[in-house]
């Protein structure tokens, strides 16, 4: 990613589409300068406005350009408008643009941002720019961005095909322009500007803050003037970096940014917040304190062994190391909470082919996601998406069905299946009621946790034993959901039946076609199909609770009628809801999570050091070793290497 | 005054005759150039002002380093020693740091004969007060007697002598050291050419008559059984008959006499400005600073074989000589005790050495260098180190040759000199092991492979000295393929391992991973295996014998270690090979913080990797500077 930091970059801040609003920001020392250009103030001059104030303007754009040189230029800020759009529709447009947006174009794709993601930014900018005097607009602006946001999640092709539409009359408007010759000043639009004076502004520079009507149109002729007297596109990420080398945040704050503007739900939102504000870094920097206390007793002890100091001891030293390792476990174990936070709880679907995963799927989803069949086998390949209760995402996660099988296609979608259920926090055990006791489904649900967790050779068959350093079942890592489906095609008599030769029905959880099971009672009618006892309705633990230690809940529904499909989803929520605590760090960042990893081990080799009564010279090699994990997280570490890949996840604007 | 000029004509002239001069005056002359060594007192040169010793740790390092370079240090240290420890034999290999005490009259006599058997090498006593500047250029210096002497570079290494101060209870008087004078002139005249000066101030214990201490009452310290050297050279050998050292041990009585000279303590009544060392405290300093500590450890060195004196180490003190007498004879075994000159206190000048560039020329005026205490250090190690290179690199400049400049995993000696020119000096500096962040690379016992190569290519030593690190090297290389390859039955080795205290072997294992154990050494290996025995005495009449097994073991079991720590120094190379153009203009870059910006256009660091050390240049300043970097080399690429 090139940069200068001489330059003044300009770029949309919220999604272009006609919307209500758009924000163009303006960052770099030329800022100013180059925003009087497209503006004229009713009266004063925007290098009068103090910090933090918005002014009331006309945006005017001067046509001084000729011919050819206006097209390709219309051209080449229509393609970089177009990135800033969404990473799909700057893909599209690369084909027709200059060489200059193609870059722009394959840079924005390898960032992977989403069209989502680009709208989303509209929020942040807007909430940016709620300064006391822009409170009328932010509001506005937010508004807007979330219906933006929703109107470019649902149709990508369609704000694709305005901005490509723009172009054209955007290029008809210049070369008209021109034909008209000499220097003309048209006034595009009116508005308002905000100023944020360096360094009390996101990047640290002078930034200008242009909000117009949110016209692709205007936006593009507002760029192509801004571009035209000095500005040049920003790339993706390019404020933000701008940010930490102007030292306004580290790194694992500037990255938090970029989780900011994808978090796609209320929780995950509150996670990046939280980093943003330093959660992530202040642990590490709170840790690193501990650990070079640490190190500078060891090394006291190293440099002046001859003279009579008194050392720390040992075990005092061990307390502290103890104490830190536990806090980057929790950390990292707080890793897979965060993850599922931010890209929705993993649920697996899973069971024997045809037991009727797709359509519970499409039930869970309330949509046709999958292709249903009778034919077993019909799925071939994981499909998953994402259905969002009180503010927390599951992805649900459909799979090929588990069976023993020669077809080399299905047991690929197999170890696929295998893959997802082993990254999985639940899984939905689906079998055919009609067909199948729960005793019988629980033994397979077993068979299948010992298969895919690579270990435990309990005999029987029944009882799994967690394989060493698999997540045991009902704990936070890997719950598991009997899930008897096809209970439509059942008579009251034959489900009683079907639990098998326990307690029979006192085992079972099922629920009135209206759904009406009051959890705290305990108490399910049974509609027409069975009368189940009271007490055993609300939790049903089936005996799997063996030596791996947890419970499995049993619970039957059809997913064709959408009966018991309440209580499925209540059960789902209690044991996958994510609480997060106020103050708790949670880590979200993969790369943290990565050196994080690599710092467990090193603390590990420590621990083993003190143990074995290594010599200090050489625990101290590792101690620093840990320093430096530490720091390249909160970017104590000459952090070149990292820059390009962390402000590569951006999207323009930010 | 009138001046007048000088008939001999030099090079290089260095003004100060202590351990950096010493070494500087060496290397330049057997590098070729015309030296004239100038000392207040050449019947004193390389005089041991502080403790009669050479070495410790990290110290013991540098020496090695120097003698490894082709100094002097090593050799005569190995030549005067009294007594000879290892110490932190018990910690890994990169601890080990040897220590020599020395006869300190020997030690000085030595290097004086050395110097004098120096060809192109003129030894002079005299003052000198100036510099000798033609229109802004170095022509020479200037003496107190009027003498002008041409010399196209010169190395200053004037210690603590220059506006030198004694301090000793409320008396107090100009000197360079106890029995010497102090030099004027010269400090106001650098000033005069734009350079800062300030004050730092360290100190020395009382010396004893040896026939008046009960050594009975005291804990003798031995030297090693098997003493070791310093040098790498087959020309000097281990001491034979050593001295003990012994130590003692103060308490309350003792503190409390001592506190009732503190309202007479130039420390303590603010006669004294400069800033101590605060690791190593005068007496009085740690009764204050320690008050919980009911008695402090002291060391008791023989200053030389022909002499009676001894040397309180650790009684540093600058309060009047009546409390020190008084404290002295409530020590247990001091109780007779005589006093042959009492502690004191110095104050002297020194030139923040952010002045200087890593080759230790100053960057205001071309051909000066400055090494040693006048940098803001303290140690005889530390300035032997500076006054190598210093006189290296003024005669490498007059031959328009590459500078010499050794990095921070190449020499402790690149990290002193790095660390003096990029962060400057705030007490006394003094080398610690903790400085180096590459310590397992900088051991003792490698300082020849690091360095030695280099000295032979600049000629610096002779043939002789390569061969033997050749010769060593192919030892290494022999004996750690035989050890890979051997492997041992247990009933061979598990009597061995039992005895050392360590899991016993089910079957045949390599040697080398019995070795790797931290409970098994060679020699238990060696007894255990005749095949391995066998193998050893093919090469048991080298000369460096044992501290080539030492390299073999070194290697063997901190392997893991070593290959680590090399590949964070290649990883951080990297960033020390990144030039900063000279005429960087750091102030114009905004998007650094103010402080990097005065830093750095301050102390124009050459490489990033100097750049990034500098305290209040951050990471991501230095990413700025990296991004900037980029981009000019981008547009001198598309020009």
């Amino acid at each position: 990613m090139k940069s200068d930091m001489t330059d003044s970059i300009c770029a949309t801040a919220t999604p272009v589409g006609n919307g209500g609003i758009s924000v163009i920001r303006l960052s770099g020392p030329r800022a100013v300068e180059i925003a009087e250009k497209v503006v004229r103030c009713r009266r004063g001059s925007l290098a009068d406005l103090p910090s933090h104030r918005v002014k009331f303007v006309e945006f005017v754009a001067e046509a001084t350009a000729r011919g050819a040189t206006a097209e390709s230029e219309a051209a080449s800020v229509t393609a970089s408008v177009a990135s800033a759009a969404s990473v799909g529709a700057s893909e599209a447009s690369a084909p027709g643009a200059s060489a200059d947006a193609a870059t722009a174009a394959s840079d924005a794709a390898s960032v992977a941002a989403s069209v989502a993601s680009a709208a989303s930014v509209a929020s942040v900018g807007a909430s940016e720019a709620s300064t006391p005097g822009a409170s009328a607009v932010a509001a506005v602006a937010a508004s807007d961005a979330a219906s933006v946001a929703s109107a470019a999640s649902t149709a990508v092709g369609a704000s694709e095909a305005s901005v490509l539409g723009a172009s054209a009359t955007a290029a008809t408007a210049v070369a008209a322009g021109a034909s008209a010759s000499g220097v003309m000043a048209e006034v595009l639009d009116e508005g308002v500007v905000t100023l944020f004076r360096a360094p009390h502004s996101y990047t640290g520079e002078d930034v200008v803050e242009l909000s117009c009507h949110a016209s692709p149109y205007i936006v593009r002729r507002l760029l192509s003037a801004l571009t035209a007297a000095g500005a040049r596109m920003a790339e993706p990420g390019e404020f933000t970096k701008r940010a930490f080398l102007n030292g306004r945040m580290d790194l694992s704050q500037a990255e938090a940014v970029a989780d900011l503007i994808a978090a796609e739900n209320k929780a995950s939102h509150g996670l990046a917040w939280r980093q943003l504000r330093g959660g992530v870094s202040n642990e590490m920097a709170a840790l690193r304190a501990r650990l070079v206390e640490f190190a500078s007793l060891v090394e006291l002890e190293l440099d002046f062994s001859e003279e009579d100091v008194e050392f720390a001891d040992r075990s005092a030293l061990r307390t502290l190391l103890d104490e830190i390792a536990a806090r980057v476990a929790a950390l990292r174990r707080s890793f897979a909470t965060g993850l599922a936070l931010k890209e929705g709880v993993p649920v697996v679907l899973i069971g024997r082919p045809n037991a009727g995963k797709s359509t519970l799927l499409n039930r869970l989803l309330h949509e046709e996601k999958a292709l249903v069949s009778e034919i077993p086998g019909t799925t071939r390949d994981t499909i998953e998406d994402v259905w969002e209760w009180e503010g927390v995402r599951y992805r649900f996660i459909d799979t090929a069905g588990l069976r023993e099988s020669a077809d080399p296609l299905e047991l690929a979608g197999m170890a696929r299946t295998k893959e997802k259920m082993r990254r999985s926090r639940l899984w939905l055990y689906l079998f055919d009621a009609s067909e199948m006791s729960a005793e019988a489904a629980r033994a397979e649900a077993s068979r299948w946790y010992r298969d895919v967790m690579g270990g435990g050779d309990a005999a029987d068959g029944v009882s799994p034993s967690a394989p060493v350093g698999s997540p045991e079942i009902g704990s936070p890592e890997l719950q598991i959901l009997l899930v008897g489906n096809k209970c439509d095609k059942l008579a009251a008599s034959s489900l009683a039946n079907a639990v098998g030769g326990e307690s029979g029905a006192s085992d079972v959880t099922y629920l009135s076609a209206s759904g009406n099971i009051d959890d705290s009672q305990g108490v399910a009618v049974a509609d027409g199909v069975s009368e189940i006892a009271a007490s055993g309705l609300k939790h049903t633990s089936v005996g799997l609770s063996g030596a791996a230690g947890g419970t499995l809940d049993l619970l039957y529904l059809s997913a064709k009628t959408g009966q018991g499909m309440d209580v499925l989803e209540s059960r789902i929520k209690a044991r996958c809801g994510l609480r997060l605590s106020e103050n708790e760090t949670i880590l979200t960042n993969a790369r943290h999570a990565e050196v994080l990893g690599r710092l467990a081990e090193t603390l590990d080799r420590i621990l083993s050091g003190l143990t074995a009564n290594l010599s200090g010279d050489l625990l101290a090699q590792d101690i620093r070793e840990a320093l430096r994990y530490i720091g390249e997280i909160t970017g104590e570490v000459h952090p070149d290497e990292l820059l390009g890949t962390i402000f590569g996840r951006f999207c323009i604007g930010k | 005054m009138q001046t007048f000029a000088c008939t001999e004509k030099y090079d290089v002239i260095v003004v100060g005759g202590g351990h950096a001069g010493c070494e500087a005056a060496a290397a330049a002359a057997r590098l070729g150039s015309k030296v004239l060594l100038l000392s207040l007192q050449i019947d004193g040169l390389a005089y041991m002002s502080c403790n009669p010793a050479m070495g410790g740790v990290a110290k013991g390092q540098i020496v090695r380093e120097i003698d490894a370079m082709g100094g002097f240090s090593g050799l005569v240290t190995d030549a005067a020693t009294i007594q000879f420890r290892m110490l932190n034999r018990s910690k890994g290999p990169a601890m080990w740091s040897p220590r020599a005490q020395c006869d300190m009259l020997l030690f000085s006599r030595l290097w004086r004969q050395w110097i004098d058997d120096i060809p192109n090498l003129d030894l002079r006593q005299d003052m000198v007060t100036g510099l000798w500047m033609e229109n802004g250029r170095l022509c020479g210096v200037v003496t107190r007697t009027g003498l002008r002497i041409e010399g196209r570079a010169v190395v200053l290494t004037a210690g603590t002598f220059l506006n030198g101060k004694i301090h000793i209870g409320e008396c107090s008087y100009a000197g360079g050291r106890m029995g010497d004078a102090a030099a004027t002139g010269l400090t106001e005249c650098l000033q005069s050419l734009g350079f800062a000066s300030a004050r730092l101030k360290t100190g020395t214990p009382v010396r004893i008559d040896g026939r008046t201490i009960d050594f009975s009452v005291l804990t003798p310290q031995p030297g090693d059984d098997h003493p070791a050297k310093f040098s790498f050279s087959d020309e000097s050998r281990p001491v034979t008959e050593q001295l003990p050292c012994y130590l003692a041990y103060t308490d309350q009585a003792v503190h409390d006499i001592l506190r009732t000279g503190f309202d007479k303590s130039p420390m303590y009544t603010g006669r004294i400005q400069g800033t101590g060392p605060r690791y190593c405290p005068s007496i009085e300093d740690k009764i204050v600073r320690f008050a919980d500590k009911d008695r402090h450890q002291l060391f008791v060195e023989p200053m030389g074989r022909q002499t009676h004196e001894y040397y309180l180490n650790g009684f540093s003190s600058s309060l009047p000589e009546d409390v020190q007498c008084a404290a002295l004879h409530r020590i247990k075994g001091f109780e007779r005790a005589k006093i042959y000159r009492p502690g004191y206190a110095i104050e002297y000048d020194y030139f923040p050495p952010t002045q200087l560039k890593a080759t230790l020329e100053t960057k205001a005026v071309e051909n000066l260098y400055f090494a040693g205490q006048v940098n803001g250090t303290t140690g005889y190690e530390e300035a032997a180190g500076q006054g190598l290179m210093a006189g290296i690199n003024a005669h490498l400049k007059l031959q328009d040759a590459e500078p010499v400049v050794l990095d921070r995993s190449q020499a402790y000696i690149g990290v002193l000199i790095d660390d003096l020119i990029t962060k400057g000096v705030d007490e006394p500096y003094r080398m610690f092991t903790s400085r180096a962040e590459y310590r397992i690379l900088l051991r003792q016992d490698n300082a020849d492979e690091r360095l030695t190569p280099l000295a032979f290519r600049l000629g610096l030593v002779d043939g002789k000295r390569m061969r033997n690190l050749e010769r060593k090297q192919h030892f290494v290389a022999e004996v750690d393929t035989f050890l890979r390859q051997t492997k041992i039955e247990p009933a061979e080795a598990n009597p061995m391992l039992e005895a050392c205290d360590t899991a016993v072997i089910a079957q045949k294992t390599t040697l080398e991973s019995l070795l790797q154990r931290p409970q098994v050494d060679l020699d238990r290996l060696e007894e255990a295996t005749p095949a391995l025995r066998a193998f050893l005495e093919t090469y048991q009449n080298e000369n460096n014998y044992r501290a080539m097994r030492e390299a073999v073991e070194i290697g063997i079991k901190y392997e893991s270690y070593i290959r680590k720590e090399q590949e964070n120094a290649e990883r951080m190379g990297r960033y020390e090979l990144v030039r900063l153009p000279e005429d960087m203009d750091y102030r114009a870059i905004g998007s650094i913080s103010y402080e990097a910006r005065e830093k750095l256009s301050k102390l124009r660091p050459m490489t990033i990797g100097q750049a990034a050390r500098i305290p209040g240049v951050s990471p991501s300043d230095i990413s700025v500077l990296l991004i900037r970097l980029q981009a000019a080399s981008r547009e001198n690429a598309s020009k």
